[in-house]
């Protein structure tokens, strides 16, 4: 009783403050590793080769794009569009897909099922959405505010002075009075992101493919795997 | 992630928060406590290191190197929390595998007291994210969503309160809008409330109810947001409330190369810090303590 009646008898008169790197210096922790052990050998088979990339990438090495991010929207697109010809019998103009969807880089050299796991663990799948000239400005309107790379493909954008400059959609100039076939995942679809335009869209085909596995098909079937920035999002100013 | 480059270890020698200047104090002075606060945030199930071939983090992070820090700290100051600010799951096979089972087993063995919940702890559903905490032998605390009639009832708690060599430090959780963020079938029934107004009521509690020398926000709900500036996040957070002395932050991945200072609503100071993601860095605070008792006299009876 005494002690409780005296509690609030302490002050702070000084923090002291540091970050510490975490560096792997091959310590031994056997209750740890002990621990761990079954979970990693079932996850082992995880290991085996699938192709190799020719050089590394990143989700953060450009500023309103990245390597990263070009590889995974070009594969998507390419991969998905003859799957959506044979639904609707239309193509795919063009593919948007968020940044937070992809959780890690590729190294140069070998590429497992790990990587593609690590690099994007969510079970998303694709999805088409009939956008009117609109919908599809609402979107260049995001993105132009959000102003982080999220990976795009089949489009190209020139924002200036926080203003949008041009856009070709297929090498064509965006016309805001047709509608758009586009490419995303069922997350963003459903409003994840804040990326609304997505909400109630003309026409939706859910095409019903996990996006990681539709990478690591095409990365099994192309063995060599290469990406650059090529500047389709572009802020001049 | 805001830097790509972290300096090996960054000491900051910078005195914080001297709300009473105190002539002559030392901080090893007989009657001076000592509290540690070890904290990590969006570890994200990064159990292994990173490989020496990373172009960002070679080796880096890792449980068995992150344990080795915490068991050495702890040897040097027994008096020592260990928090995480959220995200523990998803983002290696680990997490798509066993569902979080192995992240929270680790984290109760190298001694972790308190955690709270980020937008990837609902990634499987609350159903499983409720199953999964019974791995953890450590607390999730979280204060603002209303959890009513969701399989989190009752297994969330709003603040916990840490008595540590006769130190009160009370610890309250704060989680990020959960719409737009993850997908609706995830979370359903869990309500997010104003984090401002929550944290008004609690830290009042916890001050002058349960009497806390040290209040200590987890917050998930992110540094700041350049593009979205109204967007609630801890800067927001730290400015428009009262008593809280240090908030660890997460969601954001922000590397920070030394935490941050800000007035809070009474001009007091509020520490901020976030050690980036993937457990690549622990945060270390000490707190230096001593009697409130201003007779000198008491205390040199004491000595």
């Amino acid at each position: 009783m005494f002690f409780s009646c005296n509690n609030v008898n302490y002050q702070i008169n000084n923090v002291e403050l540091e970050n510490i790197k975490v560096l792997n210096q091959s310590v031994k922790n056997e209750e740890l590793e002990i621990l761990i052990g079954p979970f990693k050998n079932k996850i082992k088979k995880l290991e085996k080769k699938i192709g190799y990339s020719l050089n590394s990438l990143s989700v953060r090495d450009g500023k309103l794009e990245s390597s990263l991010g070009n590889f995974i929207a070009d594969v998507l697109l390419n991969e998905s569009d003859s799957l959506f010809k044979s639904i609707s019998s239309k193509n795919i103009d063009f593919c948007l897909l968020n940044k937070g969807g992809i959780r890690g880089s590729l190294n140069q050299g070998n590429i497992t099922q790990h990587d593609l796991i690590t690099i994007m663990p969510f079970n998303n799948t694709s999805i088409v959405v009939k956008l009117s000239g609109l919908k599809v400005l609402e979107l260049l309107q995001y993105l132009n505010i959000e102003n982080i790379a999220h990976p795009v493909s089949g489009i190209k954008i020139e924002f200036e002075n926080k203003k949008i400059k041009k856009v070709l959609i297929q090498n064509k100039k965006f016309n805001l009075n047709r509608a758009y076939y586009v490419l995303t995942s069922n997350y963003l679809q459903e409003g994840g992101d804040k990326m609304n335009f997505f909400k109630d869209p003309l026409e939706i085909y859910s095409l019903n493919t996990n996006i990681r596995e539709e990478l690591i098909k095409y990365i099994s079937k192309i063995k060599n795997v290469k990406s650059e920035l090529d500047n389709r999002i572009v802020r001049l100013k | 992630m805001n830097r790509r480059y972290f300096l090996d270890k960054i000491t900051s020698s910078t005195i914080l928060g001297l709300t009473f200047p105190l002539l002559g104090f030392e901080k090893n002075n007989l009657n001076s406590k000592k509290i540690t606060i070890l904290h990590t945030n969006d570890v994200h199930s990064h159990i292994d290191p990173f490989p020496a071939n990373d172009p960002l983090n070679p080796n880096g992070g890792g449980v068995i190197a992150r344990s080795k820090i915490i068991n050495e700290i702890k040897k040097d100051n027994p008096n020592t929390l260990v928090l995480d600010a959220g995200d523990v799951f998803q983002g290696t096979p680990y997490f798509n595998f066993f569902g979080g089972e192995i992240e929270l087993k680790l984290m109760s063995k190298m001694g972790y007291n308190a955690s709270t919940l980020g937008n990837h702890e609902f990634d499987n559903g609350l159903k499983k994210l409720s199953e999964s905490l019974k791995y953890a032998n450590f607390s999730f605390l979280n204060s603002n969503y209303n959890l009513k009639n969701t399989p989190l009832e009752n297994k969330i708690k709003k603040y916990e309160i840490y008595v540590i060599d006769g130190i009160r430090i009370g610890i309250f959780g704060l989680g990020i809008e959960l719409n737009g963020l993850v997908e609706k079938k995830l979370y359903n029934g869990v309500r997010y409330l104003d984090p401002i107004e929550i944290t008004n009521d609690i830290t009042n509690k916890l001050k002058n109810e349960h009497q806390c020398d040290i209040i200590i926000c987890l917050s998930h709900l992110g540094f700041k947001y350049d593009n979205k500036k109204e967007a609630m996040c801890d800067l927001i957070l730290a400015k428009k409330t009262k008593n809280i002395d240090l908030i660890i932050g997460g969601h954001t991945h922000t590397f920070m190369t030394k935490p941050l200072e800000v007035n809070n609503l009474n001009g007091k100071r509020v520490i901020i810090n976030q050690v980036g993601c993937f457990g690549i860095n622990i945060g270390k605070i000490d707190f230096y303590l001593s009697k409130k008792t201003i007779s000198k006299k008491t205390n040199a009876i004491k000595v």
